[in-house]
């Protein structure tokens, strides 16, 4: 893979392209950075929604359809 | 008066009493599809000898006496990402060029059932993800409305349809706004139904927690009708839900005294000036016809779309990910980059994912527990130019149709009225879990009160480069 000079942090990138790997997908070039600047999006993204989901400490049966057990009086 | 004016109950009442036959509206159809096909790439492929046999197979019947319903003998058209046996489902990607579907997909069965008259499959982005992009095996559809701005998608063939004026019901999915993006950004009416509420057996997955099914039409009650068909149970769907089916046009017309409107401000936290002044427009006009209007608290935008990308990246690489490995240059370039990326989730991220989206569907329960329906806008602004290419995941722009994806609830767009250049505007209207039926008796009031129904279909040629509204 050529090395292209991107605006993302080394770790994220190394981190990106390690995920990559582990899929077994090849990324051509031109496309690693559009993924890289949404990777950086869906990482910041997933903080998010940890913390979302963390701040609610109830259990919640994640099988459920997601229509069942809703009250819409 | 032209076939293009009258609406499906209008038609339906002309081949019952043998005004019309089914055999000639069949033919006018596949003549404006053919002829319109040059400037609007909406069909990948038009089915004049299919669509002839069902044709005649509906006026035997009407002739007997059968009657199989609303859609009988009416001609309309299946994103291709819906089965029909023996053809080709192509998603309009050059991976499925050679699948052929072995058997009818559960609404495409249950149209045939009810003797409606297959047309066409309807262009899309591929695999209905996103898009539009120009390295894919068919034409990108095009808006009749102004040929410089995007249909929106994913069903841009079923919008790009129906809007010029060849259809007046199209099938259609919607993952994350798939119906109802381009439903507010050609004009024509989409409603994405409950989670559940319509089989997507034989459909083409892209995310199974997120995918539904659903019509776009001309007018609501267009709607009503293509759902009235293709609602119902089916034990071969497992995400189908055993709830009855309603009467969906029985309340069109019936007055709006006593609904309660919740406007969903945190829904509408990005949206622009012009847009929020078209909510207050169709406040003021519940308002008039004696409905309560007032504020409700939603979860904001932002979460939603994080959990749509999340799901829809993870299950969407799933569903690919033997292609991804083997002929990822196959795909458009957008398509592999985005479905690439779901491979970059967690279990731990999707099983977040999962809690969230409950929590999310929670909140907005608790909102619609106040109120019968809330009233938001289907996109910030009317159709965009071609470039660039807007990013459905933009955080500075999230989308106002995923929520609804998120939660399960049904949702409507409805066309309001054109912009001062001439792009049709729209707001998008959100029911209880299954209450389609009160939906559209709102989206129906909208759609009478915002003059839209006066609207004539936008005039478009080849080589004019942009259509103009009659």
């Amino acid at each position: 893979m050529t090395i292209v000079a991107s605006s993302t942090p080394q770790p994220i990138a190394d981190e990106f392209d390690r995920l990559m790997r582990r899929a077994r997908l090849e990324v051509r070039d031109e496309w690693r950075e559009p993924m890289l600047l949404e990777f950086s999006q869906m990482l910041a993204e997933l903080d998010s929604i940890h913390a979302f989901v963390d701040s609610h400490e109830h259990r919640i049966d994640l099988r459920q359809v997601i229509t069942s057990e809703r009250v819409e009086k | 008066v032209s076939l293009a004016s009258l609406s499906v109950r209008v038609l339906g009442q002309k081949l019952r009493k043998r005004e019309l036959s089914s055999v000639e509206l069949t033919k006018w159809t596949i003549e404006r599809a053919e002829k319109a096909n040059g400037v609007l790439n909406a069909f990948i492929r038009i089915l004049p000898d299919h669509a002839l046999d069902a044709a005649r197979r509906a006026d035997r019947e009407f002739a007997m006496g059968v009657d199989r319903g609303p859609m009988q003998g009416i001609p309309y058209g299946a994103k291709d990402l819906f089965d029909v046996a023996g053809l080709p489902t192509t998603c309009h990607s050059r991976l499925e060029l050679q699948t052929v579907a072995r058997s009818d997909s559960a609404v495409v069965e249950k149209l045939a059932r009810g003797g409606a008259v297959l047309v066409g499959k309807l262009a899309t982005h591929e695999y209905a993800l996103y898009g539009p992009e120009a390295e894919l095996p068919f034409p990108q559809a095009r808006n009749p409305w102004n040929f410089e701005h995007l249909t929106g998608g994913s069903s841009s063939g079923s919008a790009s349809s129906i809007a010029g004026g060849v259809l007046r019901v199209a099938l259609g999915t919607d993952t994350g706004g798939s119906i109802r993006t381009p439903a507010s950004w050609s004009g024509v009416v989409g409603l994405k139904p409950t989670f559940g509420r319509v089989s997507r057996r034989g459909c083409f997955p892209l995310s199974w927690s997120l995918d539904h099914c659903g019509p776009m039409a001309r007018r609501v009650e267009d709607i009503a009708i293509a759902l009235q068909v293709i609602a119902g149970y089916d034990p071969l769907d497992n995400d189908c839900a055993n709830v009855p089916v309603d009467d969906y046009t029985g309340r069109l017309g019936q007055p709006l005294a006593g609904v309660r409107i919740g406007v969903a401000r945190s829904l509408l936290e990005t949206a622009p000036q012009r847009t929020l002044a078209n909510i207050e427009r169709v406040a003021e006009f519940f308002r008039s016809e004696g409905a309560e209007v007032f504020d409700v608290e939603t979860p904001p935008l932002a979460l939603f779309g994080a959990v749509v990308r999340a799901l829809l990246l993870s299950e969407g690489h799933h569903v690919h990910q033997a292609n991804l490995r083997a002929r990822i240059c196959d795909f458009g370039p957008l398509t592999a980059r985005r479905l690439a990326l779901g491979a970059c989730y967690t279990a731990i991220d999707y099983l977040a994912c999962l809690k969230a989206r409950r929590l999310l569907a929670e909140a907005v329960s608790a909102a619609l527990s106040s109120c019968d329906v809330l009233l938001c806008a289907t996109t910030a602004n009317t159709a965009p130019r071609y470039t660039p290419v807007p990013n459905p995941f933009d955080p500075l722009a999230p989308s106002m149709t995923n929520p609804l994806n998120v939660t399960g609830n049904p949702a409507v767009s409805v066309p309001i009225g054109l912009s001062d250049d001439g792009l049709p505007m729209s707001i998008q209207l959100v029911g209880k879990l299954f209450a389609e039926a009160q939906l559209l008796q709102v989206a129906h009031a909208v759609e009478q009160l915002s003059g839209w129904t006066e609207i004539a279909l936008p005039v478009y040629s080849a080589g004019t480069g942009a259509a103009s509204a009659a």
